[in-house]
């Protein structure tokens, strides 16, 4: 029963914490685009340097094996591909995946229609997978991370994200009280 | 800037020089509690 419900706990909290940090709201998240609200970039640049230090300290405390993590593999130009679609349906809907369910929990209209989108574009894909499955196999780079190919010990890499976080913080700011 | 926004930022930097001084995030227990995780491909 737990299998079931410790996901659920943990996307109602994780739903709940996005619908805190504003990010259900369409017009919040497109200000990303328009260089007007950078919430995004700073919630998730915070959520990143939080659980990337976490795993760094309990991994060197003991309680967790890095080694253990699966980190899905690099498909460079699918995953480019996906990249550019999932942008374009964002910046055109104004919500993600994520932020369209938070939207949708919460009554809004625009919420539920993306939330429908979304479901029909997951199940239009899926119907025709086998025409672009050759695609998505292709371009297999293995597992990347960032200590790998910077060919630098994983605590450097750790330290230089956190600086480049604190710089992204501080020209968001800048950036936020000129708009 | 607010007060917990900088010694949060503060924190963050110096668990992150820390962590440069440290290297590799090898356990150094023989036997971790959590043995297997999995990092779904992430999204907002």
């Amino acid at each position: 029963m737990s299998a079931y419900l410790l996901p659920l706990a943990i996307g109602v909290a994780f739903g709940f914490t996005l619908e805190r940090a504003g990010l259900g709201n369409a017009r919040k998240l497109t200000g990303q685009f328009y260089l007007t609200d950078l919430t995004v970039l700073k919630v998730m640049f915070s959520a990143i340097v939080t659980a990337m230090l976490g795993l760094f300290w309990l991994s060197r405390a003991g309680w967790l094996d890095l080694d253990a993590i699966a980190i899905p593999e690099t498909y460079l130009r699918p995953q480019i591909a996906g990249g550019v679609v999932f942008g374009a349906g964002f910046a055109l809907a104004g919500l993600c995946p994520g932020t369209s369910c938070v939207a949708a929990a919460s009554g809004r209209g625009d919420g539920i229609a993306v939330a429908g989108g979304l479901l029909t574009g997951v199940l239009a894909s899926g119907l025709g997978f086998p025409l672009f499955l050759d695609f998505y196999d292709s371009d297999a780079r293995g597992v990347w991370t960032l200590p790998s190919l910077l060919h630098l010990p994983a605590g450097v890499v750790v330290f230089g994200v956190v600086l480049v976080a604190l710089a992204a913080f501080a020209v968001a700011e800048r950036v936020e009280r000129r708009a | 800037m607010t007060r917990t926004r900088r010694w949060l930022a503060i924190a963050a930097l110096a668990l992150g020089a820390a962590a440069a001084f440290a290297g590799t995030p090898a356990p150094r227990h023989p036997r971790p509690a959590v043995t297997h995780l999995y990092a779904p491909p992430s999204g907002c």
